[in-house]
């Protein structure tokens, strides 16, 4: 039995998960749920790796312009009435690529609902432009070189990482926030729980 | 029939431990394993990313008095574009030719096509050329006309370069362009780069990450070193 037990705990220690390094990832999610709209959309935020989005107020995220792909300013303040979904990615991040089909789907189905997709991408409008060229895109595609960047960083994404995905209610709270693939399931959820009424 | 045992000998007292032991360590296996779960449930792969300077650990030397060894030690789990990796040159001196990497794994990216990665450890090379002075007229040589050297006056200069890279983690998140500055002298020995900047900065963004059709040209690299390269199919 003692000895049935003392391998049991082994196994326990073995299992263990690693160490959370990046805690600042961890740390900064309150202040994302802080501002959430709706407690199904809480749960749902709490249980996933958020990037926080401590000094973000509406200013700095509707003060935003990027150029779009045919060089026109666009600034973010003209979708401040929707729910707005900035998805930051890049041509070179493939993770990135992959879940872009789901925004597509998404944003065909609930664009008419008042929800606004929109790419800023860290890279450059020409490798944006062979990138569409190939998969074709239904919501705006703005190229942000290294603007994208430190953008997706002062939503909390501080260490630059990608795919980076925020979702804001119209009036500028941040209500969701994440780094890595989304699950369309749960990301949908989220976007039908907070539309615009 | 069993003969009763008796309180206060050694035999009681360690019959009666042994299942107080078991329940003591299945609590403690317990907590293990709830806390286990409960990090996994609460946590995606995400969390368990380090930082770049971490993941990408990049040591430098000269291998040769031409060239400039890089080697990047990626932990398990991440890799590193082969078009990804550039060089910024800021030593007027010198003059670095192009980056001699090995073939890569290939994968199939959409958009690119043809794209290589890299896990574990990888060797960079940079092959350097001294940019020489026209003493007879004074006036300096264009940089074309540069011209491989290994005089001391050269080699006691120290080399500074802005090297960039940029890698991604399996679990489907990737890390922004790092930037690593680099200064080495010959003779220096190995020196283990510290990340400089995580970010775009103002390195410009490669036009492609695919693969070159045809092979690198032949470059002015020691015999030791052209071992170490493979062609690019």
């Amino acid at each position: 039995m003692l000895l049935l037990a003392s391998a049991a705990l082994t196994v326990g220690y073995l299992t263990s998960p690693q160490p959370v390094r990046l805690s600042g990832l961890e740390v900064a999610a309150s202040s994302v749920t802080g501002v959430l709209s709706s407690p199904a959309s809480e749960q749902a935020a709490t249980q996933l790796p958020v990037s926080g989005a401590p000094d973000v107020t509406p200013g700095v995220i509707y003060t935003a312009i990027f150029k779009d792909m045919a060089g026109k300013s666009q600034s973010l303040g003209q979708w401040q009435n929707k729910l707005l979904v900035i998805n930051f990615w890049a041509t070179w991040c493939a993770p990135c690529k992959e879940e872009m089909p789901i925004f597509v789907k998404l944003h065909q189905k609930l664009a008419a609902r008042g929800v606004q997709i929109i790419g800023i991408a860290a890279d450059t409008s020409l490798n944006v432009a062979k990138f569409a060229k190939v998969t074709p895109i239904n919501y705006p595609l703005l190229p942000g070189d290294a603007g994208a960047i430190e953008f997706s960083k002062r939503l909390g994404n501080r260490f630059g990482l990608l795919p980076h995905t925020v979702v804001v209610a119209p009036g500028g709270a941040v209500i969701y926030a994440k780094l890595g693939l989304i699950s369309e399931m749960e990301f949908e959820a989220i976007l039908q729980q907070n539309l615009p009424k | 029939m069993m003969k009763r045992l008796r309180p206060h000998t050694p035999v009681f007292f360690v019959i009666t431990l042994i299942p107080l032991i078991f329940f003591m360590l299945l609590g403690v296996y317990s907590d293990e394993t709830s806390a286990a779960a409960t990090a996994t449930s609460a946590a995606t792969p995400v969390q368990e990313l380090v930082p770049a300077e971490d993941v990408f650990k990049i040591s430098a030397r000269f291998r040769d008095p031409k060239t400039i060894e890089l080697t990047y030690q990626i932990a398990d789990g991440y890799y590193l574009y082969r078009k990804r990796f550039r060089v910024g040159n800021e030593s007027p001196q010198f003059k670095v030719g192009d980056i001699v990497s090995p073939a890569g794994t290939v994968k199939q990216d959409a958009t690119f096509g043809r794209v290589e990665t890299y896990r574990k450890r990888v060797q960079i090379l940079l092959p350097l050329s001294s940019v020489n002075k026209d003493k007879g007229t004074g006036s300096t040589t264009k940089a074309s006309a540069a011209s491989l050297s290994t005089d001391a006056a050269a080699l006691a200069n120290t080399v500074k370069l802005k090297i960039t890279s940029q890698g991604c983690a399996d679990v489907g998140i990737c890390y922004p362009p790092l930037q690593h500055d680099l200064t080495l002298k010959f003779g220096s020995g190995d020196l283990v780069m510290p990340l400089t900047t995580s970010g775009l900065g103002q390195m410009p963004l490669p036009q492609s990450l695919s693969s070159p059709d045809t092979s690198r040209p032949a470059l002015p690299v020691s015999p030791g070193v052209a071992d170490l390269v493979k062609k690019t199919p």
